[in-house]
């Protein structure tokens, strides 16, 4: 069933780019590298450039189903299982766009007190930087697509700092290709998946795009850019770590803003990871919007309530990840949920969705 | 009505936030530009810090704590009683080793700066020949001993004399398969400090030292060079100072019968900066330089490399080379087979100018 939404209320299709590059980048990025070495060795950006054409797939399965029902994750739900088993789904998928803004918070609030403050506690942070996402998701998609904009076009000059360990880097550490077999390299794409994840909140704010069908190509390209990025942060970490230097760095990319040099700035990292937050606050915006927004659709609540709710939840559930562990195992469940998410579970909806459509089309006709 | 309340209490939350942490004035802390440590009774570490004090009248005084302790930071401690404001290492420029630490093996000491955030990946490492706290407990010129050990270090490192050095590249040799890392150990003379020599690596443990005057053909060996210099003994008394030398190494590896076969090719060129006997002519005199220079060079690093091999010491990366040309590697096997290797060396030199007179 269609899903009206007003039309002042709704974005142009070229800012879904924004939408899907900023949820998309968060705190993945920091240290990816690891992980993916951990499983493909030097070969893991074989599985960055798989994952990219892996999400390019699901992008385009999300849109055959949208497109044909011309409303959100919520009515798909509705139409394949029906009433009530639909609403379940539906919430344990807004559960776990919860736990990605969760994951992504608590992850960047570990990564402030480890490089810059070890005296900060979480909880004044949190609270500051959850009044600004209250604030910034009360004014609708609309101002959460400016914050998008915002987050991907500001932080955008990090990208330069590149330059600085070019100056050190070995591209024949990637030598010799094909080094390690395929399923090491699927097994490199299982870890990247969680610097991939997020781009699912497509499914919330479809209804709010204008000229749906064009956007596709804007999501498309957004994705892709992503995978551009990650391509080149993976290629030059490989080459200025040695192997057994990277497996012990927790964050790469942050490692290697230690190695920047500039006149005026003695310390990039503090830059660096001051910036990062306005990469974090789109991030955290998208889930908790869509979140919100999918308890107004299965509970009927006021999407006031519901992002009041989900808030209030990110503040006291973030206090139970004390440690590294904590977090690190937060970030794999969330990684392994979306991982099957993605290429599981949209996939098999997909199936059902098409097959339900087809037979009520050919009964109605 | 909601909305009124709102924006006032994110302002002020945002500005609060500033307040919950302890702040560092640059003036109630002491910034430690040196660490050295040396090896200290049952097991324990002598660490001596070096804290610049800036006075009003723009001269430089250099500050010396010492003690002794099990870990460095339990050191650290140790050295906050004695001064007077806080000792804060995130501008650190320089940590020093003594040889006996070193032979011992840096990685333990050297996780402690890894491990810690605030402490730039561009250090400079240095072994010292000699006592670390004797050497630091001058003032060498009239900047801090920070500022002048890594302009030591980096002047050497711009004149190509040194191959690049620093916690990164260390730790990225240390911890790369089939390569060994390197340090300058430093020397205390009278009045000043000087590179005196190249320590060798193997793993973390220091092996021995070569002559610092083979740092340029170290530097070749290891990578490439922009900007070298090379004094040539031409004929008798008959000297040529070449300039502006610029190397591009290029290992070769085959394996004819499994067993990889090396060559490295060391390709340089450079210009002819001075000749100390004018009259001494011939035909071809710049081509029978090149000949010299390039027969000079080949039996100096083929020396080099065999000195490195008796010692088991893979310096120049060749193993990792071999890596990148085979999927079978491992590092066992490398190491068994490495000393027994037949390297060769092959080197082309090309003379572009001879400056402004023929």
């Amino acid at each position: 069933m269609k899903v009206q939404v007003n039309d002042q209320n709704k974005i142009s299709p070229n800012l879904v780019f924004f939408l899907i590059h900023a949820v998309q980048v968060g705190v993945g990025i920091l240290g990816f590298q690891r992980y993916i070495a951990e499983k493909a060795g030097y070969d893991a950006w074989i599985s960055v450039l798989l994952a990219g054409i892996g999400g390019s797939i699901i992008i385009k399965i999300m849109y055959s189903m949208l497109l044909k029902e011309e409303g959100d994750l919520i009515e798909i739900h509705r139409t394949a299982f029906g009433n009530t088993i639909g609403n379940i789904l539906s919430v344990l998928f807004l559960i776990y766009y919860f736990m990605m803004a969760l994951a992504v918070l608590r992850t960047y609030i570990e990564v402030v007190q480890v490089w810059m403050f070890p005296q900060l506690s979480i909880f004044p942070y949190a609270f500051a930087f959850l009044g600004l996402v209250y604030y910034i998701v009360a004014g609708g998609i609309r101002t959460v697509t400016g914050i998008a904009f915002m987050g991907v076009v500001f932080p955008l000059y990090l990208i330069l700092t590149i330059v600085f360990p070019l100056r050190y880097a070995d591209f024949g550490d990637l030598l010799p290709i094909f080094s390690h077999a395929p399923i090491d390299i699927l097994a490199g794409v299982k870890s990247t998946t969680l610097s991939y994840l997020g781009f699912t909140t497509l499914l919330m704010y479809f209804p709010f795009i204008n000229d749906k069908r064009k956007s596709h190509i804007w999501a498309q390209l957004g994705f892709q850019f992503t995978t551009i990025l990650y391509l080149l942060v993976a290629v030059v970490t490989f080459a200025f770590f040695s192997k057994e230097q990277l497996a012990t760095t927790i964050w790469p990319t942050l490692t290697m803003f230690k190695i920047v040099e500039m006149p005026f700035v003695e310390r990039f990292e503090y830059i660096g990871i001051s910036s990062w937050a306005l990469i974090i606050l789109p991030n955290v915006c998208i889930s908790v919007w869509a979140f919100s927004r999918g308890l107004k659709r299965v509970f009927h609540m006021q999407q006031y309530t519901g992002l009041k709710i989900s808030i209030i939840a990110l503040f006291i559930l973030m206090l139970p990840f004390k440690d590294r562990q904590a977090i690190d195992q937060l970030n794999n469940y969330v990684s392994t949920i979306g991982f099957y998410v993605l290429y599981a579970y949209i996939p098999c909806l997909a199936v059902v969705y098409h097959v339900v459509r087809k037979v009520r089309d050919k009964h109605e006709a | 009505m909601k909305r009124k309340w709102l924006i006032p209490i994110v302002i002020l939350l945002l500005f609060l936030s500033g307040c919950g942490n302890e702040v560092e004035i640059i003036d109630d802390i002491s910034l430690v530009t040196v660490v050295g440590y040396d090896k200290g009774e049952d097991g324990k570490l002598i660490g001596t810090v070096s804290i610049p004090i800036y006075n009003p009248d723009f001269s430089i005084n250099t500050e010396q704590y010492t003690s002794q302790a099990h870990l460095i930071n339990e050191n650290r401690d140790k050295l906050n009683a004695q001064s007077s404001k806080p000792l804060v290492s995130g501008k650190l420029l320089v940590a020093l080793y003594s040889k006996e630490l070193a032979r011992e093996g840096l990685a333990d000491l050297l996780d402690n700066l890894r491990r810690d955030p605030s402490i730039a990946a561009n250090v400079y490492l240095a072994i010292v020949d000699g006592n670390v706290k004797e050497l630091m407990d001058k003032q060498y010129s009239n900047v801090d001993l920070g500022i002048f050990l890594s302009r030591l270090i980096e002047q050497n490192i711009k004149t190509e004399s040194l191959p690049k050095t620093n916690l990164h590249l260390f730790l990225n040799d240390y911890l790369e398969e089939g390569k060994d890392p390197f340090l300058p150990i430093i020397k205390k003379r009278k009045d000043t400090v000087e590179i005196t020599q190249l320590g060798l690596f193997k793993g973390d443990n220091y092996v021995e030292a070569i002559n610092y005057k083979a740092g340029f053909m170290f530097k070749g060996l290891s990578g490439n060079f922009k900007n070298a210099s090379y004094t040539l003994k031409f004929k008798k008394d008959a000297y040529v100072f070449i300039q502006n030398l610029k190397s591009k190494r290029k290992v070769e590896v085959k394996h004819p019968d499994g067993r990889p076969q090396i060559t490295v090719n060391l390709n340089l060129n450079g210009i002819i900066k001075e000749y100390n006997r004018t009259k001494v002519t011939g035909k071809n005199i710049v081509t029978d330089i090149e000949k010299k220079m390039e027969k000079e060079i080949q039996v100096k690093a083929e020396e080099l490399i065999r000195r490195c091999q008796e010692l088991g010491v893979d310096s120049f990366g060749i193993g990792e080379k071999v890596r990148q040309h085979s999927r079978s590697w491992t590092k066992e096997e490398w190491q068994t087979i490495y000393p027994e290797l037949d390297i060769k060396v092959s080197v082309k030199v090309d003379i572009q100018e001879s400056g402004v007179t023929k």
